[in-house]
């Protein structure tokens, strides 16, 4: 007797077997009683297995339960959209509010340096004027501050030209 | 598929919520049949359910073809399903209130639907999974191969070894009752 195909059966039973392994299996049922009880047994649970889920139902208004979720997910959505909008336009506020206050008062701050520095401007003319001997003086110290630097820069040259 | 169910999905596609609730309408039986057969828990499966449902639908506009939508859709399932089942690993128990209470019903074969409910629970998940989908679901091997994305070959040994699994679960059953 040609060897059992008891590993066939199963795709046998769902007519999954190419036409080589079919004809193989049909052959050997026609003869072999054990794998022909074992092809029926397979049947019969296959059977069995539908008929033991077949009958299971959806339950009463799963459709309108689904489609309510989804609603009030597009709603949440819908909601979370409107909100993150206006947080946004608030946001875009506060820093245009923040924004033109510190352009303020930066303006403001060096209006007011500019203010000053001119003041100062306006103001060396009076003060030369009003110490007649201020000119002198600063021009003396200037002079004297020169001739230090020239040292001082000489110097410098010569230690490095000696190291 | 017919050309009624490609207008049907292609509609949803597009978000229109009125055709969505036909196709859930149509799909619903086999999609709670799916879970429940998986769980084995009737709260759990309608979860799962609507979630798979939902998850559709927001997830319906990236499907490329609108033929390979019962494909995705089961796929849509057996993930949930997976993920539910790690999560609660707790050894689960047969719901007898979900047996049919029809009075017509001849004794045994209420018995036989109890058994093999039983036994399907025994079995691995991918097994369990296999046998629902090629003999619940009735999809085909190829079918199956795309779906769980594993190979005919594994598809055809997963559903022949679910079955000899399932045969020695009920045997074992009769031998201890």
């Amino acid at each position: 007797m040609a060897e059992h195909v008891k590993d066939l059966l199963s795709a046998y039973l769902d007519h999954e077997l190419d036409d080589v392994e079919q004809k193989r299996v049909e052959h050997h049922l026609s003869h072999c009683s054990e794998c022909r009880q074992e092809f029926e047994k397979l049947a019969l649970l296959k059977q069995q297995i539908y008929m033991a889920y077949g009958s299971v139902q959806a339950p009463e208004g799963l459709e309108q339960a689904v489609m309510e979720n989804i609603r009030q997910r597009q709603f949440a959505y819908g909601i979370g959209k409107w909100v993150a909008a206006a947080v946004a336009a608030l946001l875009a506020i506060v820093v245009v509010m923040t924004m033109s206050s510190i352009v303020y008062f930066g303006t403001a701050i060096v209006s007011a340096v500019v203010n000053i520095g001119f003041s100062l401007l306006h103001m060396i003319p009076f003060i030369v004027s009003s110490i007649p001997s201020l000119l002198g003086i600063v021009l003396v110290t200037a002079v004297i501050l020169i001739i230090v630097s020239l040292w001082s820069l000489h110097r410098l040259l010569e230690t490095r030209a000696i190291s | 598929m017919d050309q009624e169910l490609y207008q049907i999905i292609h509609q949803s596609k597009r978000g229109n919520q009125q055709a969505f609730a036909e196709l859930v309408k149509r799909y619903q039986g086999p999609v709670f049949r799916h879970a429940y057969a998986m769980v084995n828990d009737r709260m759990e499966a309608e979860d799962i359910a609507q979630e798979a449902f939902v998850k559709a639908f927001y997830s319906l506009s990236k499907l490329k073809n609108e033929y390979a939508f019962t494909s995705w859709l089961t796929r849509i399932v057996s993930n949930l399903c997976h993920d539910h089942l790690k999560k609660s690993k707790k050894q689960r128990t047969m719901e007898t209130e979900d047996m049919p209470q029809n009075q017509e019903s001849p004794f045994d074969q209420l018995q036989m639907k109890l058994a093999i409910r039983e036994a399907m629970q025994r079995l691995t998940t991918e097994h369990r999974e296999a046998l629902v989908l090629r003999d619940i679901q009735g999809y085909s091997y190829s079918d199956i191969s795309e779906q769980l994305s594993i190979p005919l070959g594994t598809v055809k040994s997963r559903i022949n070894i679910a079955r000899k699994e399932l045969k020695n679960e009920l045997s074992r059953g009769e031998d201890n009752g």
